[in-house]
């Protein structure tokens, strides 16, 4: 037991290393965790601000009110704070499900071949040319999405398609490899031959598709709630835009800092995600680890 | 009994017009113990036939027995039994190992799956030692390395090492050495040879390189294949002294001599045409007939030559110069050049 966690801290200090190996991208890392501490501990310690307080409307960011006020005077760095775990949920679960699913089903796609290609292949191409945004107006319509897991899962279940095709050349290329041969000379089995010998040579591009789908999927769910298709229970950034707008914060000058905000926060959290890969790339790519 | 044996085999890809006879009527037998060394240009059909025998081809026609039983038609232990039996190398050290792997995992996993090691010391224990079986020492600096930190002559090495996890019989070394430095392909070669005499494994060595086939092959034999067929087969010592069939006079004339004075003596083939017929439209009759120097018409043309037996050993799929020796080094040296 003790040995076992032993080795997991020295093993997640090892990967550590590798990944500092590539600044930027280690910078990225350590804005994510610093975005996921705020979303996820921060509400502890910052309460959501509710009060209206008509004297303080639409401030610019001060020692009181850091990242300013709302058209109500309410605090924004506490719905910024609060905002976030909506948020990231639904990026991490529709990512998560869109790329296990490309990854299952586009290797097996690739490395099956014949009949089971094709049936796989064709849906794909439909759910492909299927356009998200307006039917995913008329889901919402249809059903509420007020769950935000519920939310996630319908994302990713339409966000898969392009990796999918992505994988399944791959596994296709990867598959005619001399090494793979080798694992089939060697009879180590198909599983063997699909997630040690295929799936890790594909690992980057997973990751990096993985970090897409995840901006994609926030993407996806600021629009519906900014549509105002999705109904907002408490506070979140894309509730934060979608009242920017509603009250017509756009057409103020002092209102900038209100609708700039939340559109920092995603920004923000969208460009930590995508140079954390190259940080990731290290880990799974040992030829790119120049450190060594 | 012999070891391997192809009977009739013949690999053809793609479809209608595009369809390419690979390899086409290949038979051979190979004893335990034994060194072929199948000799060919390139697209000969040489790769396509060693893949066949390692299992990792299926044949269009014709049958390969391991142990005198089709592997076809075996059941799933005994093809188990035959997969273990038969393992290849491949030419190009860098596409054969993963680069996402250690050379760790390469070679203990085998080992773990197939039994070989009952624990991941006694795996550890064992990768050591076959790391030094093929000559990788200290084993145990190559342990963690990944294919990118090694040679191409190590990789090629690791790769000898994950073939000898499962306790081969049989390897077939599909041009293992013709992508290494010249420096090292003795040593390489070397070792293979010792493989043969220490655990008795037969081979199937595949090369382009008659002078390697030579060096590897000079108790064994050697079949030369031209475009999917043997044209010629036969002991080594036979084949490389007194060859037959004018392909392998040519590719034998072909072969540089490092002492100038041999050089100087060697006889020059001239070919009618320097270029390989396409796959896609091969000669009628023997396919070596629009390049062959002793070419008679309504002969080479006809029928596809079979191979024939001939009494200093082998066979040779030449009607017209099958019985036929010529000198490939001249025993008079040729006048100095003025």
């Amino acid at each position: 037991m003790g040995s076992a966690l032993l080795g997991a801290v020295r093993s997640l200090g090892a990967t550590l290393r590798i990944m500092s190996y590539n600044k930027v991208g280690f910078a990225g890392f350590i804005a994510v965790m610093l975005i996921l501490f705020m979303a996820f501990v921060g509400p502890f310690f910052v309460p959501l601000d509710t009060v209206t307080k008509v004297d303080q409307i639409y401030q610019p960011p001060n020692a009181e009110h850091w990242l300013g006020t709302d058209h109500q005077g309410r605090d924004i760095f506490s719905q910024i704070v609060n905002g976030g775990k909506d948020v990231i949920i639904v990026a991490v679960v529709a990512g998560a499900l869109s790329t296990l699913i490309a990854v299952t089903f586009g290797t097996l796609a690739g490395f099956a071949g014949g009949r089971t290609d094709s049936v796989i292949v064709s849906i794909t191409d439909i759910v492909l040319t299927i356009p998200q945004l307006p039917l995913l107006l008329v889901l919402a319509a249809l059903i509420k999405l007020n769950n935000i897991f519920f939310l996630g899962i319908i994302l990713g279940a339409l966000g898969w398609p392009s990796l999918l095709r992505a994988v399944r050349s791959q596994a296709l290329s990867l598959k005619q490899r001399d090494f793979v041969e080798a694992a089939r000379a060697l009879d180590l089995g198909t599983m063997h031959i699909i997630f040690r010998e295929i799936v890790p040579n594909m690992m980057t591009y997973i990751i990096i598709s993985f970090a897409l789908a995840m901006t994609g999927a926030i993407y996806a769910q600021v629009a519906l709630v900014l549509f105002g298709l999705v109904p907002f229970s408490g506070s979140n950034w894309g509730v934060m835009l979608s009242l920017a707008w509603v009250r017509g914060a756009i057409y103020f000058k002092d209102s900038i800092w209100y609708i700039m905000m939340p559109v920092a926060a995603i920004v923000i959290l969208q460009l930590s995600i995508v140079t954390m890969t190259r940080s990731l790339e290290l880990v799974f790519n040992p030829r790119l680890r120049s450190g060594e | 009994m012999a070891l391997i044996e192809l009977k009739n085999v013949s690999r053809t890809f793609g479809k209608g017009d595009e369809r390419v006879v690979a390899v086409d009527n290949v038979s051979f037998a190979i004893d335990e113990g034994e060194v072929l060394c199948l000799v060919g240009e390139s697209g000969c059909g040489k790769s396509t036939t060693g893949k066949i025998v390692a299992g990792l081809l299926e044949p269009t026609r014709g049958h390969v027995l391991f142990d005198g039983q089709d592997i076809s038609k075996m059941d799933k232990e005994s093809f188990r039994r035959y997969r273990h039996s038969v393992q290849i190398i491949h030419q190009d050290p860098y596409a054969s190992l993963n680069p996402t792997q250690t050379v760790r995992q390469m070679i203990t996993r085998p080992l773990l799956r197939h039994h070989k090691a009952r624990s991941n010391e006694e795996a550890e224990k064992r990768a050591i030692e076959l790391l030094e079986i093929v000559d990788l020492t200290p084993a145990q600096d190559f342990m963690n390395k990944y294919p990118h930190q090694l040679s191409g002559g190590q990789r090629q090495r690791v790769s000898v090492a994950r073939a000898l996890t499962v306790e081969p019989r049989f390897i077939v070394a599909d041009e293992a050495v013709s992508m290494v430095d010249v420096s090292i392909r003795v040593s390489l070669l070397n070792m293979l040879s010792r493989l043969q005499d220490e655990f008795n494994v037969t081979f199937l060595f595949i090369t382009h390189d008659l002078a390697l086939a030579k060096y590897f092959a000079w108790e064994g034999r050697i079949s030369v294949m031209y475009l999917g067929r043997i044209v010629e087969d036969g002991p080594t010592r036979r084949v490389v002294m007194d060859p037959r069939h004018p392909y392998t006079q040519a590719l034998l004339a072909a072969v540089p001599e490092a002492d100038p004075e041999l050089a100087r003596r060697k006889r020059r083939i001239e070919l009618r045409s320097a270029d390989i017929p396409s796959l896609l439209d091969l000669p009628s009759g023997c396919t070596f007939h629009p390049r062959c120097p002793y070419f008679v018409a309504g002969v080479c043309d006809g029928e596809v030559p079979p191979l024939v037996a001939i009494p200093e050993g082998g066979r040779v799929a030449c009607p017209v110069r099958k019985d036929i020796s010529i000198q490939l080094i001249e025993e008079t040296p040729a006048a100095p050049a003025a």
